[in-house]
């Protein structure tokens, strides 16, 4: 047998996907419904590099020069600002006001006070998650005395907003786990970019951002049809990060490594298959690549940190009967995430004859685990709708 | 063993029993961080105190951005700053500074400490001196 070794880029590349500690405390006081604005305060200014950063975000900047242009009333927090605490060094970087002119000479003592309370909620979370993703990347931040530094989340964070948006305006629920999910491709899109990734990769990307679109919102509806089912709410997250695998693969496997085969010889392998095209991609992906899609999926989801209660969900997909006995939760999960990745895989123009070939045995096995009939089956194919670009 | 050593140990068994019951030094940390010995809040707490900050007498000389080696300083609004999630607190900043802006506060406080600490010594020896060796204690021959 062919001895692999594992791509060296594969660790880095991963570990990119880390949002940092800053973003982490951010997001756990964001989603806490119980947490306020003072919350998301004392999470921003433990670390002194974002709260200045933030300043940068395009609507606050033009929030602060329509001030500017008003004119100038003290007030207490300028009149008598609030004393630096010396005894930690995050306070004491943020607590004092810088020393600036123009645009900024309004600050106050409590510069992530004024740019939350402004800004509000989500825009402020939209700023941060654009933030901690550049600083993975090694993004354009401000380095030099010269830099003026401006940045607009609304063009980073294309994923994530399309994929809340679409649940906020259908009423679905979970749309802050549907804003991660969008997240997770707008990270892998920002590293990819950096790194100058080749073409097929974006390519890649795209058609698993509407496939995985698709067979999420299979997952999501056959999950509506359980009460009280454990994690339920990651669903939809997880499903689209199972896509997100073949993206990066794509890009892990688009240089020559020892003992592994190439993304795309083995994506015209797997097209010239006809029937069974599931199995086939699996078998063929395990023979050809030390670390199979889902792997990678599933390492991209641990590193994340929000996706990570569902990383073994994502790792074992292509065969969710191994979490049977380890984790019933998990197994029901990935049962209805496969169940997602076989309806979705349907044509559109549906006959019972259509399916003939479609389905392996271990998709037949998984429908039947599942009880899903054919009168469940084919409601849930007219209603999907086209992923939002 | 004689009875005095094992009322001893018996003694000091219970005290850190009550201790453990009480959260003390002897409880065991609830979730623990740096191999056990810590709870991880505290961890948390201690890599922020290591980790430097920039005062506003920074010239914006730049001197530290490009030497910094986990690429942790970034321009901010008015003058430089440290992102606490990328610094390993290795202190190289801090030592090349011309200006002296990079300090570190608990670093800062413990010199300051150790400082007057000294000069109290010093006044006590000073006041011990004057006084010609002081008085000795009472019962002492």
């Amino acid at each position: 047998m062919e001895s692999f070794q594992l791509p060296p880029t594969v660790w880095p590349r991963v570990h990119a996907m880390y949002p940092g500690k800053t973003f982490v405390k951010f997001m756990s006081a964001y989603r806490n419904p119980k947490a306020g604005l003072p919350a998301l305060q004392s999470a921003l200014e433990l670390n002194p590099g974002f709260v200045h950063l933030v300043q940068g975000f395009d609507l606050f900047r033009k929030m602060r020069e329509k001030w500017d242009d008003q004119p100038t009333v003290v007030g207490p927090a300028q009149a008598a600002p609030a004393p630096a605490n010396p005894a930690t060094p995050a306070a004491a970087g943020t607590s004092a006001a810088p020393a600036a002119t123009g645009p900024v000479a309004r600050m106050t003592a409590a510069p992530a006070k004024d740019f939350l309370s402004s800004v509000g909620k989500i825009q402020a979370r939209n700023a941060v998650a654009s933030l901690a993703m550049m600083r993975s990347a090694q993004g354009p931040l401000p380095r030099n005395a010269a830099d003026d530094f401006t940045f607009t989340p609304a063009t980073k964070l294309k994923y994530a907003l399309l994929s809340e948006d679409f649940h906020e305006s259908r009423r679905l629920g979970h749309s802050e786990e549907a804003f991660l999910a969008g997240l997770h491709y707008d990270w892998f899109f920002e590293l990819a970019t950096a790194d100058k990734a080749p073409a097929e990769v974006q390519l890649e990307l795209e058609t698993a951002w509407k496939e995985g679109f698709r067979a999420a919102q299979v997952a999501r509806r056959i999950a509506s049809n359980y009460k009280n089912l454990p994690l339920s709410e990651w669903i939809f997250a997880a499903t689209m990060a199972i896509y997100l695998g073949r993206a990066w693969s794509a890009w892990i496997y688009s240089v020559n490594h020892p003992g592994c085969a190439f993304w795309k010889d083995f994506r015209s392998k797997v097209d010239a298959v006809t029937t069974k095209k599931r199995e086939a991609w699996r078998f063929i992906e395990r023979r050809m690549f030390p670390l199979v899609h889902t792997d990678l999926a599933a390492l991209s989801a641990s590193s994340f940190g929000f996706l990570g209660d569902i990383a073994p969900v994502i790792a074992a997909s292509q065969d969710p009967i191994v979490l049977r006995k380890v984790s019933p939760a998990h197994y029901q999960i990935a049962l209805i995430v496969r169940a997602g990745q076989i309806i979705s895989s349907i044509p559109t123009d549906d006959t019972v004859d259509s399916r003939s070939g479609l389905f392996s045995r271990l998709d037949k096995w998984v429908i039947k685990e599942l009880k899903l009939s054919d009168s469940i089956i084919g409601p849930l194919l007219k209603k999907l709708e086209e992923p939002p670009s | 063993m004689s009875s005095d050593s094992v009322r001893k140990a018996l003694e000091a068994k219970a005290k850190a029993d009550a201790a453990a019951k009480a959260g003390g030094l002897g409880a065991k940390p609830k979730a623990a961080g740096l191999a056990g010995l810590l709870p991880a809040e505290d961890v948390e707490k201690q890599r922020l105190a290591e980790i430097p900050a920039i005062r506003h007498s920074c010239t914006s000389c730049q001197v530290c951005v490009p030497l910094c080696p986990a690429k942790a300083i970034f321009k901010g609004i008015g003058q430089f700053v440290i992102d606490t999630d990328l610094c390993t607190a290795c202190g190289l900043c801090l030592r090349i500074c011309p200006e002296k802006a990079i300090y570190n506060a608990k670093r800062e406080e413990e010199a300051q400490k150790a400082l007057e600490d000294e000069a109290m010594k010093k006044t006590a020896r000073a006041m011990k001196a004057a006084g010609g060796g002081g008085s000795k204690p009472p019962g002492s021959k």
